[in-house]
């Protein structure tokens, strides 16, 4: 299912025993374009801190109750190692996790690339950090550039909830009569740049102009169930 | 799909997109127990007037629209036959009584302003030569009383299949409330239905033959696929039930 990850800010993250804390960001990759972790804020029980929970230990979003589910208990959640959130994660942290849960060690054959990385600011190809992790809260705030000029703010992000992949950049900007949202790809963004907190983009005005307007009420996801209805041809509660 | 008549009754009747009618009545047989027309009324107050129109003609039911779609023109659906062209036992029943009593109630469309002479008994009989002594009207029957060996209780509604149009069952409550405790009875639990008394009675020792059992309207009796449209938010937006392939689900 395409979600925006706005509206999944403040679920309740419901682990598998019972409820762990609320989603309070999404860190993901920038070149792979995948969802690395959701940083969770748990609750008093768990005293109050801030875990981040990998996509294999992710289960389903049930949107009617605005729960998120984790393949996890809470006790994992209580013995994970601690994570301080205001700084990019740290290799050493990452495969301290991915060790601890036995997750897969996650691809990252496009971070080693040298090309890639030399077309980054220095600041952040300093130090031991991931340089390709980005929060999403954070991301939220930034500019759309286009060869110098502004095309708006990135305000939300659209993801598959099956494979966790950012699939869109939904980009607000002030329209003729009110502010509006367009989607854009994410194979057309470039650089990300956390200095001038600017995103470069490939498209250019004009094409931007011509997208249609982005519509979060729209329904895009379409999904096949078999319903049991009753004598008098209404769905059966059952 | 299993339907229950009842629930049918006052759905407008579609034929290409075009509302025609309102279904007011099924007719069905009592001895191959398949319903044979369904009662449409057409046009207005002035010009209403009642059409038979065969199962077979019948699409699919929207119970979101509350509509029978049915794959004929508008003209065909007018030009049905009349309701008065194959009546149920009971319409027989009361046009035979009528005649004998001499009201003139059922041999002119206005009683009132018609000053002819009521046909006699012989002339009734003569109209009514080659009905079908097993054609039965689902309003006139549906609140009859159920007898087996006792009191079942009054009929409530008509279980038909939507598909086959065969009846296949019939609902019973002892209580007067829509949703009391009710029983469905075969079809093949029934002995006689009779008009005279009002009464359907039913084979004995009917529960040791498992031709009874209970009922629930609210029952999940039929599994179909639906199509569901969320938003961005995983909101519902709308969902479409599919149309049923082959030999369905």
């Amino acid at each position: 299912m395409l979600r925006t990850l706005d509206n999944l800010l403040g679920y309740r993250v419901v682990a598998i025993d019972g409820e762990i804390g609320r989603v309070r960001d999404f860190l993901f990759d920038d070149t792979s374009w995948k969802l690395r972790y959701v940083v969770v804020e748990t609750g008093l029980l768990l005293s109050n801190r801030r875990v981040l929970v990998a996509p294999p230990a992710l289960g389903r979003i049930v949107s009617g109750k605005r729960e998120f589910r984790v393949l996890l208990t809470m006790e994992d959640v209580r013995n994970s190692p601690d994570i301080d959130t205001d700084k990019p994660v740290s290799r050493q942290q990452e495969h301290a996790i991915t060790a601890r849960y036995g997750w897969p060690v996650p691809d990252r054959m496009i971070s080693v690339d040298p090309a890639f990385t030399a077309d980054r600011d220095d600041h952040e190809t300093a130090g031991n950090g991931d340089n390709h992790l980005r929060s999403f809260l954070e991301v939220s705030t930034y500019q759309i550039v286009h060869a110098g000029a502004s095309l708006g703010i990135a305000e939300n992000v659209v993801i598959d909830d099956a494979s966790w992949v950012l699939r869109f950049l939904i980009i607000g900007f002030d329209g003729w009569f009110r502010s509006v949202q367009a989607a854009i790809s994410v194979d057309l963004i470039g650089r990300i740049s956390f200095a001038d907190g600017i995103i470069t983009t490939s498209m250019t005005r004009e094409e931007f102009d011509k997208l249609p307007v982005f519509d979060p009420k729209a329904p895009v996801n379409r999904e096949e169930r078999l319903v049991y209805f009753d004598y008098r041809g209404r769905p059966a509660a059952y | 799909m299993l339907r229950s008549l009842e629930s049918l009754l006052g759905y407008g009747v579609a034929a290409a997109n075009e509302l025609v009618g309102t279904a007011t009545d099924f007719l069905f047989v009592d001895d191959k127990w398949t319903v044979r027309y369904m009662v449409v009324a057409t046009g207005g107050w002035l010009n209403r007037r009642e059409v038979l129109l065969a199962p077979e003609t019948i699409g699919e039911i929207n119970d979101a629209k509350l509509q029978i779609r049915v794959d004929l023109t508008f003209e065909m659906v007018c030009a049905s036959p009349e309701a008065s062209s194959d009546r149920p036992v009971s319409r027989q029943m009361e046009m035979l009584l009528a005649s004998r009593c001499g009201w003139k109630k059922y041999s002119s469309p206005d009683p009132l302003l018609d000053g002819s002479v009521p046909p006699s008994p012989s002339e009734v009989q003569e109209e009514l030569r080659g009905s079908d002594p097993h054609l039965r009207s689902y309003r006139e029957i549906s609140a009859y009383e159920m007898n087996g060996n006792s009191r079942l209780g009054r009929g409530t509604d008509v279980i038909v299949d939507d598909r086959s149009w065969r009846v296949n069952g019939l609902v019973t409550s002892k209580s007067d409330q829509p949703d009391g405790e009710a029983m469905i009875i075969s079809p093949r639990g029934v002995l006689r239905i009779d008009w005279r008394n009002r009464s359907i009675q039913l084979v004995p020792e009917i529960v040791k033959f498992g031709l009874i059992g209970p009922f629930s309207f609210r029952a999940p009796v039929n599994p179909r696929r639906v199509a569901e449209y969320f938003d961005y938010c995983g909101r519902l937006h709308h969902a479409d039930v599919l149309p049923e392939t082959g030999e369905g689900v």
